[in-house]
């Protein structure tokens, strides 16, 4: 049985405490997501898709609940340590690319390292060897308003691996895309999930694209409200009150 | 740890924007080279004036009369005045330590002529000490004399210069040479010939041709050109003989000549040395420097502010950048630092630049104050600060610090979830 990355128990997310206006995005979210797993993440918008993508990227810490990041809790852990987890364990995938402008794709590539410390040369070398492996290997000294939309995006995904992290976390990653680009994009996350046994949660709206990944969470105001997985049709999905207790507690691979 | 990327990516936003950072940085630039110039004209000046007064000789006492400070009258009668016999006594008393008393009595100018060749100069009536006082050096013949003065003899000593024009490769000892002032004609018999000094920027010649040189005539010869002959002098100067004490000579100095002022209600003899004027002008030099530092250090702070403005606008700018930082795994420290050097950057460059600033105009600066002094009086000499100089390039790192900590700690606190979602 693979590792659980992510262990999250009735993760509760509000804002506004304790004012009239306090507002419940999250209601008590639990999810497990194992080692290996390509996952997808899918709800209209509103539905609370981007605070659980901050939460399960700690950017944001749950109000209630716990949640484990490769069996540590996130709870009571300090900014700096956060960063920390951010940096080593998550690997982010941003709809609008978000390269550092004014410098070059090696040197976004190569950000991540700089923070966890690695030498220059360290650093130099992995990155020219993730910018090939998406392609972009005759483009390192490019700056960012030097690509296209699919180039930027294919050197964001090679930053986001920069240091091994457990988990890629892609936010709609192909919403800014053509169709053509974002199927470029897709096959290199699966290229990664398939070669490389990378954690992969896709966080969108697009069934189509949902429909490709191995599991498939429904979101709606705040609740999972449906689980189905590869093979399943993509829009027939498992109600969750058939689940024991909590997202997919009981999934193997 | 990223200080070295941190630095490149500064570069890179500064060279994005040449133009602002250029505005930003002219604060600083003027600040910084406001306090260089006048720092650097400042012991550039002092430099000058220490050169100067140390060829006139350290050991030079000037003694005159100045106000005793209970009157409100100033005038000065013939009786006020220092006699002859008042100098021989203090002569013959302080003699052990006395090397020469020089007075001198400078009539304007004039032209010497010898045919249809001629010379500018200024007439200088002197006594034998005046070659001791003001280090005279006579390469040819003799100095004016003591017998010169006492029979007011019509002999004079010129310069090389002059010698040169009027008569060439002639031997000129002993030469008559005539000096044609405005209303006169004087002739003199050459006894000397002295070495022309031709330090700073040589007078008011407007060609080397009509540079005007001194001619040295006996003092009373002089004053019997002027047809005025005084019964005492308001100032001359004193030479202390090599390792005397020249402070306490002229304290005793005066001390001894003030016994003839006892009961004079208006006057009292002063002795100063040339080192006692030298601190003098060194002080008052420094209280300039001080109190036009503290302006331009308003405008450092100025210019400060600026490099802050632009820091928080840059900040604002960049708030998705933090925020892709911060999720990349950036601590709040890393992105601190990363604006502070950016502060320090433009602060620096801006240094830099204020410094080279303020040494060109330090340069011009001290050249014109000295050219307006002295008209080849004071000696030239540039002087490069190079501790205000250090002090400018740290001053400026910590503007940057300082100003650029407020903007850079607010990146750092940012929300990423905010700044990612930031437009």
């Amino acid at each position: 049985m693979a590792n659980k990355i992510i262990e999250m128990k009735n993760v509760v997310k509000k804002y506004y405490i304790g004012t009239p206006n306090e507002l419940t995005i999250l209601k008590g979210i639990s999810m497990d997501v194992y080692e290996g797993e390509f996952l997808s993440i899918v709800g209209a918008s509103g539905s609370g898709k981007s605070t659980l993508m901050n939460i399960i990227g700690v950017l944001d810490r749950p109000t209630e609940g716990t949640y484990l990041l490769s069996g540590e809790n996130v709870a009571g852990m300090s900014e700096n340590a956060l960063s920390d987890l951010r940096n080593r364990r998550i690997g982010f995938v941003f709809q609008t690319f978000n390269l550092i402008p004014r410098t070059t794709a090696l040197k976004n590539v190569e950000l991540p390292m700089l923070y966890a410390g690695y030498s220059r040369r360290e650093r130099t070398h992995r990155a020219m060897e993730l910018l090939e492996m998406v392609g972009m290997g005759d483009r390192v000294k490019h700056l960012p308003n030097e690509l296209s939309g699919g180039q930027k995006q294919r050197v964001a995904i090679a930053r986001a691996m920069a240091n091994n992290p457990d988990i890629l976390l892609a936010d709609e990653p192909t919403g800014a895309l053509d169709t053509q680009t974002g199927r470029m994009v897709m096959d290199i996350f699966h290229k990664l999930n398939r070669e490389q046994g990378k954690t992969i949660i896709l966080i969108t709206h697009n069934p189509e694209l949902a429909a490709e990944t191995h599991r498939i969470l429904t979101l709606r105001d705040g609740q999972f409200v449906g689980e189905s997985r590869s093979g399943d049709d993509a829009k027939e999905f498992m109600p969750l009150w058939e689940q024991e207790e909590g997202g997919c507690g009981t999934c193997t691979y | 740890m990223y200080l070295l990327e941190n630095i490149q990516l500064a570069f890179a936003g500064l060279k994005a924007g040449k133009m602002r950072a250029f505005l930003t940085m002219l604060g600083i630039i003027i600040g910084i080279g406001s306090v260089i110039t006048i720092v650097s004209m400042g012991s550039s000046l002092k430099a000058s004036f220490a050169t100067t007064l140390a060829e006139m000789g350290m050991n030079n006492i000037e003694v005159g009369l100045q106000p005793s400070g209970t009157s409100t009258t100033y005038w000065m009668e013939d009786s006020d005045l220092i006699t002859m016999e008042m100098i021989e006594d203090m002569q013959d008393r302080f003699a052990d330590r006395l090397e020469a008393v020089s007075i001198s009595n400078t009539i304007g100018s004039g032209q010497l002529k010898e045919g249809r060749k001629y010379a500018n100069a200024n007439i200088r009536g002197v006594t034998d000490g005046y070659k001791v006082s003001n280090s005279v050096t006579v390469i040819n013949g003799r100095f004016i004399t003591a017998r010169d003065v006492q029979a007011a003899k019509n002999v004079a000593v010129i310069s090389d210069f002059a010698a040169k024009k009027l008569f060439g490769n002639q031997n000129p000892l002993g030469l008559e040479v005539k000096l044609y002032q405005e209303t006169a004609i004087h002739t003199f018999t050459v006894v000397g010939v002295y070495k022309h000094n031709m330090s700073g920027f040589g007078g008011q010649a407007t060609s080397m041709d009509d540079l005007a040189t001194d001619i040295y005539i006996p003092l009373t010869t002089s004053y019997y050109i002027e047809g005025w002959i005084p019964t005492g002098y308001s100032w001359f100067y004193v030479v202390a003989k090599p390792g005397a004490d020249a402070r306490l000579l002229a304290d005793e100095l005066a001390s001894y000549l003030n016994r003839y002022y006892q009961n004079n209600p208006t006057w009292k003899v002063y002795a100063y040395t040339m080192e006692a004027y030298l601190d003098d002008i060194n002080a008052l030099l420094s209280g300039i420097a001080l109190f036009i530092g503290a302006v331009a250090a308003i405008s450092l702070v100025v210019g400060g502010i600026g490099v802050m403005n632009i820091m928080l606008v840059s900040v604002t700018e960049r708030t998705r950048e933090i925020g892709t930082r911060k999720a990349l795994g950036a601590r709040n420290s890393a992105i601190r630092i990363q604006f502070i050097v950016e502060a320090i950057i433009i602060c620096l460059i801006g240094g830099v630049l204020g410094i080279l600033l303020g040494i060109g105009l330090g340069a011009v600066g001290s050249s014109l104050v000295i050219r307006a002094m002295g008209e080849g009086v004071l000696k030239s000499t540039f002087d490069i600060p190079v501790t205000a100089i250090l002090v400018a390039v740290g001053f400026s790192m910590a503007i940057g610090v300082f100003f650029g900590f407020y903007p850079a700690n607010k990146a750092a606190k940012l929300d990423p979830i905010e700044a990612l979602r930031y437009e």
